[in-house]
């Protein structure tokens, strides 16, 4: 992902409230591509998006993602003509509310931004894809 | 990005729009410490043990479901065959029984309770006989309860006075609850070679070896196949098309396996009672919901309808497949496990029995091959008991012979006959109801006694 790009977008997409903080705060969660964790620890979700590109999607998902107290680790966005797909990994050991509460929250903001979220435990994705 | 998009949009799209669901999970539990020779102990023991092994049953698959995202379409019990439990009572206790177990399913929220059952393949017991009577009023007065008769196995034989006491429950049964098109009759399922882990409905029980409580989950996903024999496309041979099968079916077992391992420790946990994981059944089975269909995945296998020459092949292709991709992923394989055909619950298979396209002669020949047999087939309401157990007869001997599960689930309607519809709502479907051979099977079926095993019960 071109970095410089994906700041842009950010900045863009949080306007007007984007301020440097906030900002990096996004770019530093999508760019977290150090440690993809052990993928049977059994503490981490997988959230996907999919829907037509528009502005402040990956900051919605992101922002209610954060709000909720999750710690976002890992984040892969593509747009292949003019849909959009994002898959982003979040840890939930920190999280403040339940799954099932995370989940209406991202329903909502994903109608909000025309795009279906879900939310669902990584182990799934694990089992089906690894050995 | 520790998983590649394509694995991820896979996985999504199974559970998003190609009805990736697990079935049944359905949690067993022992009753073998519910005996009394008082029938009202019984009763208690059997409604307290349910309640306190099973009361986080529904709970628990929910919260595993919102975990995974992955629906969980049926939460289902299944008990100690019940008359291993309460084999000193009369039929009047056995549906004062039944009655209890039914309550106990509506009080902690699951669909269906199973194991009102008996094992009788070698002969019957009095509890057996008085077991037999109380059947019909048991399934009429229930809304939970299912019902499973073992009639035969490889090693037994067939026990013939037991399959034509069967087809007389049966017919009375139809009549108890003619009003809902014989709906009394989709609960109860005749068996030979049936087995103690099977997490499907009707059949289920929780066999007298198994554990104290035990977790089997039943993986769903005919939109899954059909999706991976569509994408290999029509010029891809058998080898080819098997192989997507196989890919597929491991994908979801793992899922399945997944999903049983987390449910059945959670279930401990909640209820302090031991649960263990039991099995994954690899079994399709099919819904009513458009593209979830067993006999749309044949059509599009290349055969113009279900019930044409190549179904069998085309079926046997499909069960084993699915076996040999579920094997790979999980050591944990064991129930039924291949394909269903029910014809009410399979709109592509309805639609090919009121066509004209499938009979009941070419079902019985895909119930060779198929994991289990004759599944949901409304028959004339007027069809004799001696050629609904000669039917019965057929497709046991077909088990008994290949040494294979093979079940019978027919609803001869009260009241219908062909040309008309019966419609049962739900995941049960509708369906016509189909034609059978008007050809007497009377002297036949009355010689009773027992079916004689085969000699590949010598195996020792």
């Amino acid at each position: 992902m071109n970095i410089r790009r994906l700041v842009d977008r950010i900045a863009d997409a949080m306007a007007p409230g984007a301020d440097p903080a906030r900002v990096e705060a996004v770019a530093a969660a999508v760019l977290d591509f150090t440690s993809p964790r052990s993928t049977s620890g059994g503490d981490r979700i997988l959230i996907t998006a999919f829907g037509l590109d528009r502005q402040g999607i990956l900051a919605g998902i992101t922002n209610t993602v954060s709000g909720a107290g999750c710690n976002i680790v890992d984040v892969s966005q593509k747009i292949l003509q003019e849909y959009f797909t994002l898959i982003m990994i979040a840890e939930i050991a920190t999280m403040r509310i339940s799954l099932t509460e995370l989940q209406c929250q991202l329903t909502v903001a994903g109608e909000a931004l025309g795009v279906r979220v879900r939310a669902q435990h990584e182990d799934l994705f694990a089992g089906m894809h690894r050995p | 990005m520790a998983y590649e998009l394509h694995e991820v949009l896979d996985t999504v799209r199974m559970t998003e729009s190609e009805h990736f669901d697990i079935r049944a999970i359905t949690l067993g539990v022992s009753l073998r410490d519910c005996s009394s020779s008082l029938p009202q102990t019984v009763r208690a023991r059997a409604y307290d043990k349910i309640r306190r092994v099973a009361s986080h049953h529904v709970t628990v698959a929910e919260a595993i479901e919102a975990l995974y995202g992955v629906q969980i379409a049926n939460k289902r019990v299944s008990v100690t065959p019940i008359t291993l439990v309460a084999d000193g009572l009369s039929a009047a206790d056995f549906v004062a029984l039944a009655r209890t177990l039914d309550t106990a399913a509506t009080d902690i929220g699951i669909d269906y309770l199973a194991g009102f059952s008996a094992l009788v393949q070698r002969g019957m017991t009095r509890g057996d006989a008085a077991y037999f009577d109380a059947l019909p009023e048991a399934l009429a007065a229930t809304r939970h309860i299912c019902a499973s008769v073992n009639c035969g196995s490889t090693r037994a034989g067939i026990n013939a006075d037991a399959v034509l006491r069967l087809a007389k429950v049966l017919l009375e049964t139809a009549r108890l609850t003619a009003k809902e098109d014989s709906l009394g009759c989709t609960r109860l399922v005749g068996f030979c070679n049936a087995i103690p882990n099977n997490p499907f409905i009707a059949g289920a029980f929780h066999g007298p070896s198994e554990p104290e409580a035990v977790l089997n989950v039943g993986i769903s996903g005919p939109g899954v196949v059909l999706r991976a024999v569509r994408d290999v496309g029509l010029d891809a041979d058998f080898g080819t098309m098997c192989e997507a099968i196989k890919r597929t079916a491991f994908k979801i077992t793992r899922a399945g396996a997944l999903i049983g391992r987390k449910a059945a420790a959670r279930l401990h946990e909640r209820s302090g009672v031991p649960v263990s994981f039991g099995i994954v059944d690899l079994s399709l089975a099919p819904t009513p919901k458009e593209g979830d269909s067993v006999g749309e995945v044949l059509r599009c296998m290349g055969l113009e309808d279900v019930g044409g020459a190549g179904s069998t092949a085309a079926l046997s292709m499909l069960t084993e497949s699915i076996k040999k991709g579920g094997v790979m992923a999980t050591s944990r394989v064991g129930g039924l496990s291949g394909a269903f055909i029910p014809v009410s619950e399979d709109p592509v298979m309805a639609r090919a029995a009121a066509r004209g396209h499938l009979t009941i002669d070419k079902l019985e020949a895909m119930t060779a091959v198929c994991s289990v047999g004759l599944d949901m087939i409304a028959v004339p309401g007027d069809t004799p008991a001696e050629t609904l157990a000669a039917l019965m007869l057929d497709e046991f001997s077909i088990g008994m012979i290949n040494n294979k599960t093979t079940a019978c689930r027919l609803i001869p309607v009260h009241g219908k006959g062909v040309g008309d519809t019966a419609a049962w709502g739900g995941l049960l479907g509708t369906t016509p109801v189909m034609p059978l051979k008007r050809l007497s099977s009377k002297h036949f079926a009355r010689r009773g006694g027992q079916i004689p095993a085969p000699i590949r019960s010598l195996t020792n």
